[in-house]
């Protein structure tokens, strides 16, 4: 699969949508066992808005996915098809079946899943964005076209077509990390 | 990050080349110190912090290894910011702060077996570490190691062996930290500073 990318490959819209009077970028290393990031970013905008007054639209979260997470990112059909679930492990059982998810259970936001309050397009609601790396796109289509016997462009193609509304492609979460920085964003790691 | 240091003469970050080969020559003429010295800031060289000028510069807070992608991500920020943001090379400037288990990185060969610091970094291909510092360099890396770490781990070097005294291995280490790394008197203050002259921080 080709490596080489240029700037008109990405979409760089997001970091003028950094404008919030207090925004963060989280840098997620780990997901943990209680889908730490997207509770932190849950506990930012509660904080902001109760203990500091922030009104709606005056705080924003960047959320800089790394491997482990990236699963989050995805549709149902693509938690299917290349089994996230069980490459997540036991913070992605389902609470129906009690076996691995065949559905991104972080962006549900049906009343009897577990992250509702914390979900994927709840955040985004309140101003969260969710980048996704394009060295980890490159890990991950290379390993799942090698698993299923297929093309890792096609693969890719595929993944990039099942992104969560919103979702954004990067050339490299450490760069746009930095580049959140330039645009007034704080910093914190979360691993 | 730990015990505060004494202090050794100011060095410049280009000139530290003949200072480092005329320690290498004779390390017994360094300057004597205490534990107890007090630090001042003209023993330091701070000039890295005026060449903090590009238009896109980051600090990696770079504490472990990490299998040997210690300064390979900071690689992968260089690239992303050519390929991916379409900026100029001279316009980038990536930081990278050792501390923890990766000041040894900052120490010539001859020290490094000297002490067999592969264990301290947990580095198992030498070749491989030489190599990748020297390739980040090459694209311009500013290299940060912190006397506190230095500091620090003479005294477990200095525990681990019999009648090991952990002031002539810091002064013998000091002696041997390569011409283009600067000593920073503690890895804490040096990264908020470089965010103070406007680097990103990455950790």
């Amino acid at each position: 699969m080709t490596t080489a990318m240029a700037p008109a490959d990405f979409d760089h819209r997001w970091l003028a949508r950094l404008t919030a009077r207090h925004r963060i970028l989280f840098d997620v290393h780990a997901f943990g066992e209680t889908a730490t990031p997207l509770n932190r970013a849950a506990n930012f905008f509660d904080t902001m808005r109760d203990a500091y007054g922030a009104k709606p639209g005056e705080a924003q979260v960047v959320l800089s996915l790394h491997g482990s997470s990236a699963p989050i990112a995805f549709n149902d059909a693509a938690w299917e098809k290349y089994a996230f679930g069980e490459r997540m492990g036991k913070v992605a059982t389902d609470p129906v079946t009690r076996k691995p998810a065949v559905r991104n259970i972080f962006a549900s936001e049906a009343a009897t899943d577990p992250w509702v309050r914390v979900a994927v397009p709840a955040l985004q609601r309140r101003g969260a964005i969710f980048l996704f790396c394009n060295n980890v796109m490159r890990f991950l289509s290379t390993s799942l076209a090698r698993k299923r016997n297929e093309a890792p462009e096609a693969v890719r193609a595929d993944l990039i077509a099942s992104f969560l509304p919103g979702v954004v492609l990067v050339p490299a979460v450490v760069a746009a990390t930095a580049m959140a920085q330039e645009h007034g964003c704080s910093y914190a790691l979360i691993k | 990050m730990t015990n505060p240091s004494a202090p050794l003469p100011r060095r410049d970050f280009l000139g530290g080349l003949a200072f480092a080969g005329a320690a290498l020559a004779a390390p017994v003429g360094l300057p004597a110190f205490t534990a107890d010295a007090r630090r001042d800031p003209a023993d330091w060289d701070h000039h890295w912090l005026k060449q903090l000028k590009a238009k896109h510069r980051t600090f990696f807070d770079t504490p472990a290894w990490n299998g040997g992608d210690a300064f390979g991500y900071p690689g992968r920020y260089l690239d992303a910011m050519r390929d991916g943001y379409g900026a100029p090379v001279d316009a980038v400037l990536v930081v990278i702060g050792l501390h923890g288990a990766t000041w040894p990185l900052a120490v010539d060969d001859e020290r490094w077996n000297r002490y067999q610091l592969g264990k301290v970094a947990g580095v198992d291909d030498v070749q491989a570490k030489a190599r990748s510092l020297a390739e980040i360099q090459k694209r311009g890396a500013m290299v940060l190691v912190c006397n506190n770490s230095m500091r620090r781990g003479s005294r477990e070097l200095a525990a681990a062996m019999p009648g090991g005294d952990a002031e002539k291995i810091y002064t013998d280490l000091r002696a041997g930290v390569l011409a283009n790394i600067v000593v920073v008197p503690a890895m804490i203050a040096a990264a908020a500073l470089a965010q103070e002259h406007g680097c990103s921080y990455i950790g």
